[in-house]
């Protein structure tokens, strides 16, 4: 897809331009991802609903800063969804420990609204990522799982594995540091989408 | 050099937890301090662990639940409905022709002064026309605030000050009208807020309602240390306004706040005499 494609068809630059119709599609196709995020980064289901509100109103704020070619849409939104639950974090001090959420997640009874992951699934950079998931060797796809999806601490992560400290630190920073290079290779290649 | 295989790790760890749960500040300091060792900045692992989350997300099917999308998308409304009421400036209107010099030229015949007099009144009855016929602009936020002020029933109290370094400096005053429901804040000197960071939220305590549920009186920014004028954007009907309070609140504004930052109180409302 070329870079004029790309732009075209962003959902967050057509609402940087002012096409507010955008914004209930940018909501049902990015509202899985944040709404996911959320409940696996904020402790209550109270602060995932605060969270997710805080996501989408620093999205409109930051539509126009999307560059399709540095990321994909998707990528540029779990970014700001991440960064923005980070603040959340550290404003309510409170990490990620014990949710009151269920780790199975809500699922609607109507149908009407697109399904998010296959908006996402279509994104190069969530294949990538699970390709690498699947290829690492296991200590070092576990290690990754616990700190980016559980959110739990190198010394959380060490413990539960049962392998010194510094061992956790080179499986994450190995296993990233591939993810990352992949992922530099696609972005210059035009290929992010 | 031995320990810079061992401070790159150590930069490569710092900028893996930036990416992941954020750094507090010494981490920040010490992340700092390695960069300044290294001539080239490191890539971010932002965009792999963002990567990583789409890879999840897309194999949950996770949906938004309804009424919390809902929410998102009036909060949307308000958003956007919000930007262009920023400002409001009065813009010029034509400017009337000079008054005519005296007419030092000779005197000319009557016939032609006559014909002169005569072209000279229609076109200025064709600007007068011309000119009422313009759309008077809107007023200005300067000029709604003396209309309310002038306007019987409304009341003001200067801003009390309290103890938030946001209102350090500040000064201005509240003024609101029960009848018409409309009213407005006056700053001088309060700090200017970044809207991704926090916002400012007027809450409005009516005698009709109980104190610990004060009505919202909208979110706003603060975009100058000057003179800013912001409408109070009630979103409940006031029987009788007793008390005003701002709150540093997150981006967005909250539902019931935690009363955490006040930077602002007006609590001695006096009529406006008008």
């Amino acid at each position: 897809m070329s870079f004029e494609q790309k732009a075209q068809d962003s959902l967050l630059l057509q609402i940087a331009n002012g096409q507010k119709s955008a914004v209930a599609e940018c909501v049902d196709r990015y509202g899985g991802l944040v709404w996911s995020l959320a409940q696996r980064l904020t402790p209550t289901r109270s602060d995932a609903e605060d969270a997710v509100q805080e996501v989408f109103i620093s999205l409109w704020k930051s539509a126009s800063r999307f560059d399709p070619g540095k990321a994909s849409e998707p990528t540029f939104v779990a970014m700001v969804a991440r960064r923005r639950l980070i603040d959340f974090q550290r404003r309510h001090k409170k990490f990620s420990v014990e949710r009151d959420v269920p780790q199975q997640v809500d699922r609607e009874p109507e149908a009407a609204r697109p399904s998010p992951s296959d908006a996402l699934a279509t994104c190069e950079e969530a294949a990538q990522a699970a390709q690498l998931l699947r290829e690492l060797p296991e200590d070092q796809s576990q290690a990754i799982r616990m700190s980016v999806y559980d959110g739990l601490s190198h010394s959380q992560i060490a413990e539960s594995m049962g392998l010194p400290l510094g061992t956790v630190k080179t499986h994450i920073r190995r296993g990233l540091g591939k993810l990352r290079d992949r992922l530099s290779t696609i972005t210059e290649s035009g290929g992010a989408r | 050099m031995s320990e810079q295989p061992i401070s790159q790790e150590r930069r490569d760890d710092l900028l893996i937890q930036q990416a992941v749960c954020g750094l507090n500040a010494n981490e920040k300091r010490e992340m700092q301090e390695l960069n300044r060792q290294f001539a080239e900045s490191e890539p971010s692992f932002e965009l792999a662990v963002a990567a990583l989350d789409l890879a999840y997300a897309s194999d949950q099917a996770s949906q938004l639940p309804d009424p919390l999308r809902h929410i998102i998308l009036d909060e949307a409304d308000q958003f956007f409905s919000s930007i262009p009421t920023q400002g409001t400036e009065v813009p010029p209107r034509p400017v009337l022709p000079a008054k005519p010099t005296e007419d030092v030229a000779p005197r000319r015949n009557r016939r032609e002064t006559w014909w002169m007099l005569a072209t000279a009144a229609s076109l200025l009855l064709a600007f007068v026309a011309w000119y009422s016929s313009i759309p008077s602009p809107p007023p200005s936020l300067s000029q709604k605030l003396d209309q309310l002020i002038a306007t019987p029933g409304t009341v003001e109290a200067i801003w009390k000050a309290q103890d938030d370094p946001a209102a350090a400096n500040a000064s201005g005053k509240v003024v609101w009208n029960d009848q018409q429901q409309r009213g407005f804040m006056i700053f001088n000197g309060m700090e200017v807020n970044d809207p991704n960071v926090q916002q400012y939220q007027l809450w409005i305590f009516d005698t009709a309602r109980n104190d610990e549920l004060p009505v919202d009186g909208g979110v706003f920014d603060i975009t100058s240390s000057g003179e800013v004028i912001v409408p109070i954007d009630a979103k409940l009907s006031i029987e009788k306004a007793k008390l005003f309070a701002v709150t540093v609140e997150r981006p967005g504004g909250v539902v019931r706040s935690d009363r955490e930052r006040l930077p602002l109180l007006a609590d001695d409302l006096v009529d406006t005499g008008a």
